[in-house]
């Protein structure tokens, strides 16, 4: 039945060798020249993947590190520059203070010395105002009293004067 | 030889002489004892002009591939990775073959598509025939028992091969031949022996049947209507020659790995 079989499909012994030797000779030819190639090519690729995948953690690495370095760095800056402000802020309330006392000190002398001007013009007022008055004495004395008055009594007038205004003044 | 117009009826089919049967390849020529047979012819030239792809691919093989180069890889590494899945360690081993059986087959398949395949040929004539028969100089290879009888034979000898390999010839050995449980092991091992031969079998005639449906169908459609008629069993055609070679890779890439598997105790 086999044989049948066989015959009918053409099946032959020699035709089924020259196929299986055909196909050995494909099979070896793609496995010298085709597939070692490919496996070269393609092992290189995932090498250079593996590789640039090792890289990346290296990267990753480097700027995780480079990252904690410059949070450090800020931390130290921020801290300095604290430190620098405090410095400024204590010098700058030093100056203010100094600045503070010079004025006060200087409101002090000006006012001093307005004072004294105050006080030397009112001396200055007060003896003209006396000169007037102890002059304005001596016409009136000598109007009601139809008399020349002499040097003496000038004198004892404008003392006279001098005295009540002092005591009302 | 000359060109011809493919037979386009069915009275062609049938008017075959009995001695050219539509499953058997013809005969081309004759090399003293040796029957050169168009699927013969065929498988030659597939051999060859693969072998100069393959020698052309691997001088061009570079990193940074083109548009095929990156088609074959993707397809390459496509198989690859699912015999690695399958085989683990054994990938290097069972894979040369597997790709081989997939190119091998596709490219057949495929070829046998062709306009021009099997309507180039010659006029022969038979003895005892008045009339002259065309013989197409190229056959759709897979529909040449002899063709996928070999393939399978190979696949089921590579097979056992690896088996033997990966187990030793004792392992090998145990996995038909066993006398636990009462013999009944033993029986069972006879039962699976028997079926490796169904495996030639069913290999062989699993291709053989759906690349032989598919010339009879393609013939049949022209039959009626040689344009747009036979277009959409043509995508068929295209369907089964990649379902084809890829169901005969991952059986045999199955089979090897289940009888490389040690066998529990």
């Amino acid at each position: 039945m086999l044989e049948r079989m066989f015959s009918d499909f053409g099946v032959q012994p020699i035709l089924l060798l020259a196929q299986i030797v055909n196909f050995l000779i494909l099979f070896l030819v793609l496995r010298k020249f085709l597939y070692p190639p490919i496996f070269k090519v393609l092992e290189a690729r995932k090498n250079g993947v593996l590789k640039s995948l090792e890289n990346e953690d290296k990267i990753e690495q480097r700027l995780l590190a480079i990252e904690n370095e410059v949070t450090q760095r800020l931390s130290v800056a921020s801290k300095e520059a604290n430190k620098i402000i405090d410095t400024a802020s204590n010098t700058a309330d030093e100056i203010i203070a100094k600045a503070h006392q010079k004025g006060q000190s200087d409101i002090e002398l000006m006012l001093e010395q307005a004072q004294y001007t105050i006080s030397q013009q009112q001396e200055d007022m007060k003896k003209e105002m006396s000169t007037k008055y102890a002059q304005l004495v001596i016409v009136g004395v000598e109007k009601i009293t139809n008399k020349v008055l002499g040097a003496d009594d000038h004198k004892r007038i404008i003392r006279q004067q001098l005295k009540d205004l002092d005591n009302n003044l | 030889m000359r060109m011809t117009e493919p037979q386009t009826s069915n009275s062609d089919i049938v008017a075959l002489p009995s001695e050219y049967s539509i499953s058997a390849p013809e005969v081309i020529f004759q090399m003293g004892f040796f029957p050169v047979t168009n699927s013969l012819i065929t498988s030659l030239l597939f051999t060859f002009y693969l072998s100069i792809i393959a020698i052309f691919v691997s001088n061009k093989m570079s990193m940074v591939p083109g548009k095929v180069q990156a088609l074959f890889e993707i397809f390459f590494e496509y198989i690859f990775n699912m015999t690695e899945k399958m085989a683990a360690k054994n990938v290097y081993s069972y894979f040369p073959w597997l790709m081989t059986f997939v190119l091998f087959i596709l490219v057949a398949n495929l070829s046998a598509l062709l306009p021009g395949f099997a309507s180039i040929g010659l006029y022969k004539t038979l003895e005892g025939e008045a009339d002259q028969v065309f013989i197409p100089l190229f056959r759709s290879i897979n529909s040449d028992l002899n063709m996928t009888l070999a393939l399978a034979l190979i696949s089921v000898f590579i097979t056992h091969f690896f088996a033997i390999r990966s187990l030793g010839i004792v392992g090998y050995l145990k996995k038909w031949f066993s006398f636990k449980m009462f013999g009944i092991s033993l029986f069972v091992g006879l039962l699976e022996l028997i079926a490796e031969f169904t495996k030639i079998i069913s290999l062989s005639f699993r291709l053989f049947g759906n690349i032989m449906a598919g010339k009879i169908l393609l013939k049949t459609a022209k039959s009626f209507f040689p344009f747009i008629i036979p277009l959409p069993f043509y995508f068929l055609e295209v369907m089964v020659a990649f379902i084809q070679s890829a169901v005969f890779m991952m059986l045999t890439l199955v089979f090897m790995v289940i009888l490389s598997k040690k066998e529990e105790d």
